[in-house]
């Protein structure tokens, strides 16, 4: 890991985790549990990608100067969200669902 | 020169927008040691030709080489090879300086650097998103610049900069020039020829040589006022 700025990496993770986490509190609202967590995976990467591509652009030449091209963060950001993100968000739900209740307003 | 000089060189760069052709044959070369002036006006294409160069923007056409070695613009990035400094500000904002600095440099000796510089280290504890736009625009010239990359892309480095600013952005491009080739564009056109060491100008979307300020005059980048 010598070479690799993880650093920035993390950086990158965390400005985007925001935008993921709040489309998985979204999603939990409406499909539940489960299908929030499958989101936060999958989908919520992508549109974690897409609002800072349309928020902060311009940043991502902050990570292309140290060698970082969106196919490698966005492999990157998977990465640490499989392994760090998945959990947290996991008992993220379990502690809204213990004191909310567990609604959801579809069921699928 | 030393004899471990590297070359870039590109040529036939070309691109289109619609059906206005914006670069038609651009062609330059740039080697370490030397800092090659951009100059041409508004809407010519020069911050297209380092989007081109850099690889975030597709060419129609382009050759390039460093070093010998043929180099496709969508390797650019992951080789690093070449940084870039955009024209508008790609710092994240929320991240004070002194964070910023560990994320570019894992040497603590790059580190101390750009952390002692004294024009960073009055700044170290500010917030991004809270320096003026001189302090910004140096930070970002002082991260870029020392990075190892052998090629270094600037995109308006001196505009809107106050002058203590622009003498310490010269003082260090002409330091950086003994390790890197380094490529600049700028509207501030005295900046430019007092730090280059040759310069090309974009008209009609061809580049031609700049041996002089009259050249300027000739190619209808200046007009005879500026004499």
């Amino acid at each position: 890991m010598y070479n690799t700025p993880t650093r920035a990496l993390w950086n990158f993770y965390k400005d985007i985790l925001l935008y993921i986490v709040a489309f998985t509190i979204l999603s939990k609202i409406v499909f539940g549990n489960l299908t929030a967590v499958l989101i936060f995976i999958t989908i919520g990467i992508f549109i974690g990608f897409l609002a800072f591509y349309l928020l902060k652009k311009q940043e991502f030449y902050f990570y292309y100067n140290l060698g970082l091209t969106k196919w490698k963060l966005f492999k990157a950001v998977f990465l640490i969200n499989l392994l760090i993100g998945t959990p947290i968000v996991i008992i993220t739900l379990m502690v809204v669902t213990m004191i909310f209740g567990d609604f959801k307003l579809l069921s699928i | 020169m030393p004899q471990d000089n590297v070359k870039l060189i590109l040529n036939k760069a070309e691109k289109s927008f619609g059906n206005k052709e914006v670069l038609k044959d651009i062609s330059f070369t740039c080697e370490t040691g030397e800092i090659l002036g951009i100059f041409g006006r508004n809407g010519c294409g020069k911050s297209t030709l380092l989007k081109m160069i850099f690889g975030t923007l597709k060419a129609d056409h382009m050759e390039m080489s460093i070093d010998g070695v043929s180099v496709k613009p969508k390797n650019v990035i992951a080789s690093k090879q070449i940084a870039y400094l955009p024209q508008d500000s790609f710092l994240p904002k929320n991240v004070r300086v002194r964070d910023i600095i560990p994320m570019y440099f894992y040497s603590q000796e790059k580190q101390d650097a750009v952390f002692y510089n004294p024009g960073i280290a009055k700044i170290a504890a500010k917030y991004v998103g809270d320096l003026s736009l001189g302090e910004l625009r140096f930070l970002e010239i002082i991260l870029v610049g020392t990075l190892d990359h052998k090629f270094l892309l600037l995109d308006e480095p001196f505009s809107m900069i106050e002058p203590l600013y622009k003498d310490a952005i010269k003082e260090f491009l002409e330091t950086l020039k003994t390790s890197k080739g380094i490529i600049l564009t700028d509207h501030y056109f005295d900046d430019v020829l007092q730090t280059t060491t040759k310069n090309i100008v974009i008209s009609e979307g061809k580049s031609s040589e700049v041996l002089s300020k009259e050249d300027l005059i000739k190619m209808n980048y200046l007009s005879k006022n500026h004499m």
